[in-house]
């Protein structure tokens, strides 16, 4: 049981804020634009709500949960009324009041991206460790039962204000004078040590690694007498926490640390299913998984996650239907992938899925500049916006300098990273063009190879070496005869002084293609001849 | 090859590892501690890459502590664990600010590039000039650039490879050579014989094996 640091919550006192003004309109009962429900009908609804929560079963949970959002999304300029207001009609339900308000503050970021006021997102983190204090500061667990997307969508919510509330302290050349005040008085609001103690301790407590390695292990876990580990809400809690950790790694560019906290998850999509069945939850964590793979130059694992994952994308399109307000967030996440495909396929070009490689050629490489680092018109790097739209928003978890009115703490840590993944690009700038002139021929003369690149012999010499230090994963004696299927297109060696050069064709596979058509073909005769079954029944 | 991560037997290493469990890792408290585990590790010829990333993420939780000596040292540590990617992880955590106003960071950097692109020759007239004072800097390093050696060559001329392993006397050139299973060639002692690599590096056509299961499904009778 850990002991959130923060200033305790003053209750319901420190209710007078705007919100009283906001909400006391609603008394004149309608709402402004949008179908118009009446007021009564949201408080019932909730009222609802709350019973199912305390009463279950889970799926009915669920319904009110995902209905919530239809209806409140459809009335997207509705304010959602004040707990203060539902308290009236639900009682003193603590727990259903702080999940309530993680819901209402979940919609005012959803519904004023750029306004969000300071009293608004502290308010906010104040329910939030209110919650995880519910959550976590007992000697039995919880007796609600609460849907698994809902659980994830807290903690991502978590991390996403986490994000947010970054990016307004660093943006100093907007701030007020009075935001200013209030943020340097109040430090430990959405600080980050804050924020990493509470994913720990729900790490912690659901003993979540230790049950992920037992899977892996395929040996069972023993949870020895503990209750907290066994019950669903806290195991998904814990596991939710583990993707939120690598999120956050991820945004403050510790990729290491990142990748270490998932370590003991596999990253396969269908083992990922057996643990987690939130679409959202499998595509963020392998969206990130496969960026960290992707800064730390592991371009082939970067590839392969990648690949699973928009295979898995595709497939699940029908599934996602029902996952309304998620799919957006899904299909912008599917789109990066793609971007960061592009530009690790053009680092370390390798055979992929035929489908994925088909549609990333049609709408993702021509966007990609040849070469990668080629400055433009302007002087610019274009590649700089492709980087900027595929990679996470990067924060600063450094204290803010108030001092600096301006944004350059904002915009400081973007700018280092792609500074520095641009210099990893110019250490490999000359290896496309080494690839194809050896693509040409079986054998090279070093000197051969000068003329053409345009350089000396002694200057070439260490770009072989340099292809082969960046780009050979893995100990070339390990490798068997899968890992070269897959892998590089070409290898070398030199001898003396001539390049030996070997290359892997792969004859187009058109069997796949051949079963997919007769199946088709197959599927058509037999719909036709339904068809005409029927109109001479009808014709009778 | 013997691995240049050494395995956590070390006692020291494991009571660092103990208190770097869990939430413990950002505690501000644990980095004296670290600060002087940097100092153990150049002194005892030994590793401990998630050790130094608790500490660089300290420097970035708190830049008032940024300590651009240890960075340094850190920094310089990481190379010795090339080819793997320490020291460009390592990058992305740092200021690059308070890199440039410290030169021996400056310095890492500059012998990181030098490393990275393989300019070997390069490296060591740098290294030369610089005063690295850890101990087994050299060696892993060397180590490194056989690896790489290794991964390219099939047959490489002597001066080549004595210019890209740096300074070493005949006597210490020659017992690297036999230590690492090198041959000097018995036509031409100007060529030192490296790896086979004739046997794995050849050209390979890869031609579709039709399974029965894929064709199954339509293989039926009408």
């Amino acid at each position: 049981m850990m002991d959130l640091e923060y200033p305790p919550y003053g209750g319901g006192s420190a209710q007078s804020t705007s919100n009283q003004q906001d909400f006391d309109h609603y008394y004149g009962g309608s709402y402004g634009g949008g179908a118009s429900i009446s007021r009564r009908e949201i408080i019932e609804h909730f009222a609802d709500f709350r019973r199912a929560i305390h009463e279950g079963p889970v799926s009915l949970v669920q319904h009110y949960y995902n209905s919530n959002y239809e209806t409140m999304i459809q009335n997207y300029n509705t304010d959602w009324p004040s707990a203060e207001a539902l308290k009236e009609h639900v009682g003193d339900d603590q727990l259903f009041l702080t999940l309530y308000k993680e819901m209402y503050f979940r919609h005012i970021y959803a519904s004023k991206p750029g306004g969000v006021s300071l009293e608004e997102r502290q308010e906010s983190y104040m329910n939030y460790i209110d919650l995880f204090n519910l959550v976590l500061a007992k000697d039995h667990p919880l007796k609600i039962e609460l849907p698994d997307q809902w659980l994830w969508d807290i903690i991502e919510e978590f991390i996403y204000q986490f994000q947010s509330f970054c990016n307004f302290r660093t943006k100093l050349a907007k701030r007020s004078d009075d935001d200013i005040e209030q943020l340097k008085r109040n430090m430990k609001i959405w600080n980050v040590h804050a924020v990493l103690n509470v994913m720990h301790s729900l790490v912690d407590k659901s003993r979540i690694v230790e049950q992920l390695e037992a899977v892996k292990k395929g040996v069972p876990f023993h949870s020895g007498g503990d209750s907290f580990c066994q019950t669903n809400l806290y195991k998904m809690f814990g596991y939710f926490s583990l993707i939120g950790l690598l999120k956050l790694h991820t945004l403050t560019s510790d990729y290491y640390m990142a990748l270490k906290t998932i370590e003991c998850i596999d990253l396969d999509v269908t083992k990922q299913n057996d643990v987690c069945q939130v679409f959202h939850c499998i595509v963020a964590t392998n969206y990130h998984a496969g960026f960290c793979y992707t800064m730390m130059r592991n371009y082939e694992d970067a590839i392969r996650v990648f690949v699973d994952t928009l295979i898995y994308v595709q497939r699940s399109k029908p599934i996602m239907v029902a996952q309304t307000f998620q799919n957006d967030a899904v299909n912008k996440t599917a789109d990066q992938m793609m971007t960061l495909l592009a530009i690790c396929l053009t680092l370390n070009p390798m055979r992929i899925d035929e489908t994925i490689y088909l549609h990333l050629k049609e709408k993702f490489i021509d966007k990609l500049p040849k070469p990668l680092l080629s400055v433009g018109a302007d002087g610019k790097l274009p590649f700089r916006d492709n980087f900027a739209y595929a990679c996470p928003k990067f924060i600063s978890p450094a204290p803010t300098i108030f001092e600096q009115r301006n944004d350059s703490q904002w915009a400081e840590p973007f700018n280092r990273q792609i500074e520095v993944f641009t210099e990893e690009l110019q250490e490999q700038a000359y290896i496309p063009d080494v690839r194809s002139y050896l693509k040409l021929y079986t054998t090279m003369s070093i000197d051969k190879l000068a003329t053409f690149m345009e350089k000396t012999p002694q200057e070439v010499k260490p770009l072989l070496l340099t292809f082969k230090h960046k780009l050979s994963g893995t100990d070339t004696a390990n490798k068997t005869e899968e890992d070269f299927q897959s892998s590089a297109d070409i290898d070398f060696y030199v001898d003396k002084n001539i390049i030996y050069i070997a290359d892997t064709k792969i004859t187009r596979r058109y069997s796949d293609y051949l079963v997919k058509q007769i199946l088709k073909y197959e599927e058509l005769t037999r719909s036709l001849s339904e068809g005409l079954n029927i109109r001479h029944a009808g014709n009778k | 090859m013997p691995p240049v991560n050494q395995p956590r037997t070390n006692t020291r290493a494991e009571e660092v590892a103990r208190k770097l469990k869990g939430i413990e890792r950002y505690n501000p408290n644990c980095r004296p501690m670290l600060e002087d585990y940097v100092q153990y590790q150049i002194d005892n010829n030994f590793y401990d890459f998630d050790a130094n990333m608790a500490l660089l993420k300290m420097y970035q939780f708190d830049p008032v502590n940024f300590q651009g000596d240890k960075v340094a040292d850190i920094l310089l540590l990481a190379l010795t664990n090339l080819p793997k990617s320490d020291f460009l992880l390592c990058k992305y955590l740092l200021d690059s600010q308070k890199c440039q106003e410290n030169p021996r960071i400056v310095e890492a950097l500059q012998f990181s590039e030098l490393l990275e692109s393989c300019r070997f020759q390069e490296f060591w007239e740098q290294l030369d000039r610089a005063s690295v004072k850890i101990s087994g800097f050299e060696n892993r390093i060397r180590e490194f650039i056989c690896q790489t050696i290794n991964r390219t060559y099939q047959t490489i001329s002597r001066q080549e490879l004595q210019l890209a392993l740096g300074r070493l006397s005949a006597n210490e050139f020659e017992g690297l050579i036999k230590a690492r299973g090198w041959k000097v060639l018995a036509d031409d002692a100007n060529y030192i014989w490296i790896a086979n690599h004739e046997e794995n590096i050849k050209s390979r056509n890869i031609v579709e094996k039709i399974k029965f299961e894929h064709v199954a499904p339509v293989m039926h009778t009408a």
